[in-house]
């Protein structure tokens, strides 16, 4: 039976009947056609669905959309400040040739604002170990690093 | 893609809540905590209950006190990266800090319980696969047949027990409390664990882990869990060991009882090497005293081609990694 649910997303409540067994991550992607949170792997491996939870980062793939009432969620649609200016964050990604095909960006960008809110400024190894949830296949991770750190001086 | 199976879902909001809840759906229901091993098995259709009661929303659950008569007790539903954070947990039991921070990503730490960490099922390349991949070959033991894949003509199932933070935690005395409808029970982290690969924790149908409590640590004993994986982060263990001593002078204490040696992720639940405090008690904590512990540690596993690594490897560096966590171990008594 459908069970409704009020989900806060990137500031906006959404009123929603959901069946208990959809993830958030289906919530988020095939209710509210936000498509920023990627699926990879489904199993919790890959960090493509990260999202922002109460500012946490966590795997939308593992969590179930009932649970996340009462929850501040930030995807990646929610992360530009305005239209035409993007996140800090997304403009050093950007800049920094962080991105190839740019499936692991979403998850890999929201990895690193958690990390920054709770340590401004991370060294180069807590970075690595902060986004060692998220798998990149192509641009490899040197460039996300130099990224993550041009983004904490900005 | 992987969808989930159906359920219906609680959301109890107290300890009598979950437990009447438990007592009414029995073996049709299923706990889950933070999900990031339920529900990947949900999707596998490894488990496929008609009813989910979640801990998520009971009062209390996620409390971590610390008393210096009494000790530490921490609710079951605490995260790990709570654990991590606690001030208590940094201050007093910086080897549990640290434990809980081997688990998983910061992603799965956010979530990830302690209870559930401990209630962990076992795990086998065999078993941890989508019902696609299962069915290339006939249902095994842990699936509802008759064969073992990994050891061929075997009766029993060798799945591995690879959650990472019940061994330190078995190592500093820890106890678990499982409530019911009926009471409570308060049984050591060691009674736990059944060593059946199908049904690896003794926790009943009716009953939920509600609390772990630890002793306030002794004076001059050290602890340490050492994990080996492929990948330093991420990565379930290809196995661990956790390791108790105390102290006294520069040398290891006399009562035998302040020793504990821990192997994890070698057999269906984490294992104490008999007699290693016999073996340390009273010697200097030199390479050779550590040698004899290693050497009953290797002898006493027998590891099978169900995880990561060769059978041969993980046995081989069983003495390794004994040695390291009894190292560690005394250099964190000493400081
Ligand atoms: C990518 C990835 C990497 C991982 N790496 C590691 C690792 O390195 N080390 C490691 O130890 N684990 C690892 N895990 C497994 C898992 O995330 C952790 O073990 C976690 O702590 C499980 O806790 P949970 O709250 O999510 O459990 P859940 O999935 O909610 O539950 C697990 C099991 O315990 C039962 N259960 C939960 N709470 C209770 C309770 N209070 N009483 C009785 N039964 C209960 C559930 O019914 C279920 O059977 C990893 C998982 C992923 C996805
Ligand atoms: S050890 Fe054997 S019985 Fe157990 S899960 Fe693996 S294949 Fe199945
Ligand atoms: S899709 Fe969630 S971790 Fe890969
Ligand atoms: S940019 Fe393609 S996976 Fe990271």
């Amino acid at each position: 039976m459908k069970q409704l649910i009020s989900l806060n997303v990137n500031g906006e409540t959404h009123e929603l009947a959901v069946f208990p067994w959809r993830t958030l991550q289906e919530v988020i992607r095939e209710e509210l056609k936000l498509t920023g949170t990627k699926k990879g792997c489904d199993t919790g491996d890959c960090g493509a669905c990260t999202v922002l939870l109460d500012g946490r980062a966590v795997l939308s793939c593992l969590l179930l959309a009932v649970r996340c009432q009462d929850a501040e969620i930030v995807t990646i649609e929610g992360l530009a400040e305005s239209k035409d200016r993007l996140h800090p964050l997304q403009e050093a990604f950007v800049n920094h040739g962080a991105i190839q095909c740019g499936f692991c960006t979403p998850g890999v960008i929201l990895t690193a604002k958690a990390l920054l809110d709770s340590n401004p400024n991370p060294t180069k190894e807590e970075i690595r170990v902060g986004i060692s949830g998220n798998l990149c296949r192509c641009t490899g991770y040197a460039k996300i690093i130099e990224a993550i750190q041009a983004a904490q001086s900005a | 893609m992987r969808r989930m199976p159906r359920f219906e879902y609680h959301a109890p909001a107290s300890a009598g809540e979950t437990a009447s809840l438990l007592s009414e759906y029995g073996d049709a229901a299923r706990l889950i905590a933070g999900g990031t091993d339920l529900l990947i098995s949900m999707k596998q259709r490894l488990s496929t209950p008609e009813h989910l009661i979640s801990l998520s929303s009971v009062t209390g659950l996620d409390a971590v006190d610390y008393d210096e008569k009494t000790g530490l007790r921490m609710g079951a539903a605490v995260t790990l990266a709570s654990l991590t954070q606690s001030p208590p947990i940094k201050d007093k039991y910086p080897a549990l800090e640290a434990a809980a921070r081997k688990v998983g990503s910061v992603q799965v730490r956010n979530i990830a319980t302690l209870g559930g960490n401990l209630c962990l099922d076992t795990r086998c390349w065999y078993y941890n696969q989508s019902d696609y991949w299962r069915q290339s070959r006939p249902p095994c033991h842990k699936t509802g047949g008759e064969v073992c894949h990994v050891v061929e003509g075997s009766k029993r199932c060798f799945a591995v027990y690879s959650g990472d933070t019940a061994p330190i935690l078995m190592a500093m005395g820890a106890e678990v409390k499982l409530m019911s409808g009926g009471g409570e029970r308060v049984i050591s982290l060691g009674e736990l664990f059944t060593g059946d690969g199908l049904r690896p924790n003794a926790v009943e149908p009716h009953e939920f882990l509600s609390e772990i409590s630890v002793p306030p640590p002794a004076a001059g004993s050290g602890v340490a869990y050492v994990k080996l994986r492929l990948r330093e982060e991420v990565d379930f263990p290809i196995m661990g060991v956790a390791a108790r001593v105390t102290m006294s002078d520069g040398a290891f204490g006399s009562a035998p009882q302040g020793f504990k040696v821990v192997l994890n992720a070698v057999g269906s639940a984490p294992v104490e090497v008999e007699g290693a405090g016999e073996m340390l008690a009273g010697k200097a904590p030199e390479q050779a005293a550590l040698e004899e512990v290693a050497q009953v540690a290797r002898a006493s596993v027998h590891p099978q081609a169900n995880t990561a690594g060769t059978p041969e490897y993980r046995r081989m560096m069983v003495p390794v990694l004994v040695k390291h966590a009894l190292t560690e171990a005394a250099a964190a008594a000493s400081s």
